[in-house]
């Protein structure tokens, strides 16, 4: 199993009781995207996830003491 | 049924500073509709004005403030102003926008357009109060900064008269000048220059009139149909809370936030630069421009020195800031301040300065190249130092303000990494990490552009930024899009909240245009954007001109999610070309201009 800590930006905490950052226990292996699933954020809501502060692939395999963040879209320019 | 009682003024105001004299037009009723206002009218009226090869201070090139159909209306960001004129930074055709309070006040005193042109002997400010019009001395004006000058004329004429003005670049016909309307800024391409050329300071406008819709009823349906959508987006709330600056964290995690000069896309001290440390530390108000329901703009104070500038805004936070590898808050308030005050693009200045910090790093420039100034990566005292020579213009801000691109002329090599397109100074999202993105900067026709079309959803979470499959067509829809809201005009946030749909549903109300589908709108934004084409193609610009520097091209990523990565131009542009139904060298074809219907109307 590996520890991580996931991040959520901006309204994307509303998805798990305000909290903007969790620590969760994963098995080891785990993808991005199978951490969407675990997370509860609605995958149509993020627009990319970082791993340690860099955009990543949802196909990315996530290790022991990364710390995962999901964007929400944002505007801007 | 008239123009005049279809979201038009039908009045064009031309001010002939030469003579001395104004006259009115009315608008062709047959153009309209196929050019819709704003940028589209501009375009149509310079590309008419003027023959190739002309310089751009020469007295008889128009400079041109234009509002649209949806301006001075309840519609979202309805205030917005649109200035075009020929660009001395890039020698192309030079759009450029702002909010504030200018563009609804100028369309409810009569007009549409104001199209100046000539030049005057001695300062002058052009005073328009509804139909009156005169022109009057400013030299008492000449040589003080936008605020001062701003404050001065609300003083002279009254509160309700709304201003543009040029400050001190603007004057010494810096090419990084721009046109300052309360703070808000049409900053890019010099636009300020040449207003100075003519010696015009400002324009002071009273207008107590309103505008007419075709179907008022159904206007005002779909108005609030537009504006709540824009309350619902929770990309537009995000901005409400932290201004544009909300995006910095994003750009620097996507790999596209350009660190000293453009050499990395991620800051190792982007937390300091951050929308929430701006808000949490200085900003302490925020403000919206006319009929807009964002309201984006944040003001900070400076804790030392305590002036208070509007921002600063991602473009001002990346140039100044990451570009600079520059962390020190204070300094670029500061320097944000000085370029207000001055009068010129808080971009171009940061791109400048992030140059000469390089040809510093590489031993081409010397501190006794640079009056003594230190010009190490991070440091804000250089900062804040470059930037008051830029901006006074003294000892060797007498070259950097005259940008990246004459800067690079003088160093041999440096020219690889001098970070312009056509001569204007790149904004702040990194080529290499977003192909789209760069693929824009090299065809935009003011040069180096985040806001033609820039596909900058890519770096947001909207396609994969590091590919160029599909890009050509991702910046061409993007391009039409926005060509269609700098006609109308709307501000470039609206489109994170209503789509060509919405405006449509708004525009026909508004003129009885009666566009059957978005597409038809799409039309007008493809000719728009192919007639500044022509414009450019008159005046030389081919393929070999839509170029990135080298460091784009040939200098693989070094680090970051775009590690490796180059810009692969040449494919993406030939796709583009053949999307736009342009020939391999990047010149429109008979067949397209026909399809268009420009062949018409020119």
């Amino acid at each position: 199993m590996i520890r991580i800590e996931l991040q959520l930006h901006g309204e994307l905490k509303r998805h798990c009781d305000d909290q903007s950052k969790l620590e969760m226990t994963l098995e080891e292996g785990c993808s991005v995207k199978q951490l969407i699933g675990k997370s509860g954020v609605p995958a149509e809501e993020i627009a990319f996830a970082a791993v340690n502060g860099s955009r990543v692939p949802v196909d990315h395999v996530i290790e022991d003491g990364d710390r995962v963040k999901l964007f929400q879209f944002v505007a801007g320019g | 049924m008239s123009l005049r009682e279809r979201g038009y003024m039908n009045n064009i105001l031309y001010v002939d500073l030469s003579t001395g004299t104004t006259k009115n037009k009315t608008l062709d009723e047959k153009i309209m509709p196929l050019l819709l206002g704003g940028k589209g009218l501009a375009a149509w009226i310079l590309y008419n004005a003027l023959d190739g090869g002309i310089d751009p201070f020469a007295p008889e090139v128009p400079l041109i403030f234009a509002v649209g159909p949806l301006t001075g209306t309840t519609a979202p960001t309805a205030g917005r102003l649109g200035v075009f004129t020929k660009s001395p930074a890039t020698g192309t055709i030079l759009d450029s926008y702002c909010g504030g309070f200018f563009g609804q006040t100028m369309k409810w005193a009569g007009y549409d357009a104001i199209v100046v042109t000539g030049a005057s002997e001695t300062p002058c400010t052009i005073v328009i109060e509804n139909d009156a019009v005169r022109i009057e001395d400013a030299g008492d004006l000449w040589g003080r900064g936008t605020m001062q000058s701003t404050d001065q004329l609300r003083q002279q004429y009254g509160p309700e008269f709304k201003t543009a003005v040029i400050g001190g670049a603007g004057e010494r016909l810096s090419p990084i000048s721009g046109i300052f309307c309360d703070l808000r800024t049409a900053g890019r391409g010099g636009a300020g220059a040449v207003m100075g050329s003519k010696k015009l300071k400002a324009i002071a406008v009273k207008g107590t009139g309103s505008v007419t819709v075709h179907d008022p009823e159904t206007f005002q349906e779909m108005v609030w149909v537009s504006h709540r959508m824009l309350r619902m987006s929770s990309q537009i709330t995000r901005m409400k809370d932290y201004g544009t600056a909300n995006i910095v964290e994003l750009i620097n995690a996507a790999g596209g936030l350009p660190t000293r000069n453009f050499q990395q896309g991620q800051f190792e001290g982007h937390e300091e630069l951050w929308g929430e440390t701006w808000k949490d530390e200085y900003w302490d108000e925020s403000a919206a421009c006319y009929g807009c329901g964002i309201g984006c703009t944040k003001i900070a104070q400076h804790k030392r020195l305590g002036m208070r500038v509007d921002g600063p805004e991602y473009e001002t936070i990346f140039a100044l800031g990451s570009n600079c590898g520059v962390t020190d808050r204070e300094a670029i308030i500061e320097v944000n301040y000085l370029c207000d005050d001055y009068g010129i693009d808080t971009i171009s200045t940061g791109v400048i300065i992030g140059f000469v910090m390089e040809l510093y790093q590489r031993k081409m420039m010397s501190s006794a190249d640079l009056d003594g100034i230190e010009a190490e990566w991070g440091s804000g005292d250089a900062l804040v130092a470059l930037a008051k020579k830029i901006c006074s213009g003294d000892g060797i801000g007498a070259k950097l303000e005259k940008g990246v691109k004459s800067l690079s002329r003088e160093y041999p090599g440096s020219e690889d990494f001098a970070m312009h397109v056509k001569g204007l100074e790149m904004p702040g999202y990194l080529p290499r990490g977003a192909k789209g993105v760069a693929l824009s900067y090299a065809i935009s026709e003011r040069g180096a552009c985040h806001l033609h079309g820039s596909p900058l959803s890519e770096l947001m979470g909207g396609a994969d930024p590091l590919t160029t499959e599909g890009k050509a067509s991702l910046f061409k829809m993007n391009q039409l899009d926005i060509a269609v809201v700098d006609s109308c005009i709307l501000c470039y946030f609206t489109k994170f909240g209503i789509t060509l749909k919405e405006i449509m549903q708004m525009i026909n109300p508004c003129t009885g245009f009666n566009y059957k589908n978005p597409r038809e709108l799409e039309i007008v934004g493809e000719r728009v954007t192919t007639l500044s084409r022509l414009f450019n193609v008159r005046e030389g610009f081919t393929r070999k001109d839509d170029a990135l520097p080298k460091r784009c091209t040939d200098e693989p990523l070094a680090s970051g999610p775009g590690k490796g990565h180059v810009v692969e131009l040449d494919g993406m542009m030939s796709e583009y070309y053949k999307l736009m139904g342009w020939d391999e060298d990047g010149v429109p074809t008979k067949e397209k201009l026909k399809e268009l219907k420009l062949d018409q109307i020119l």
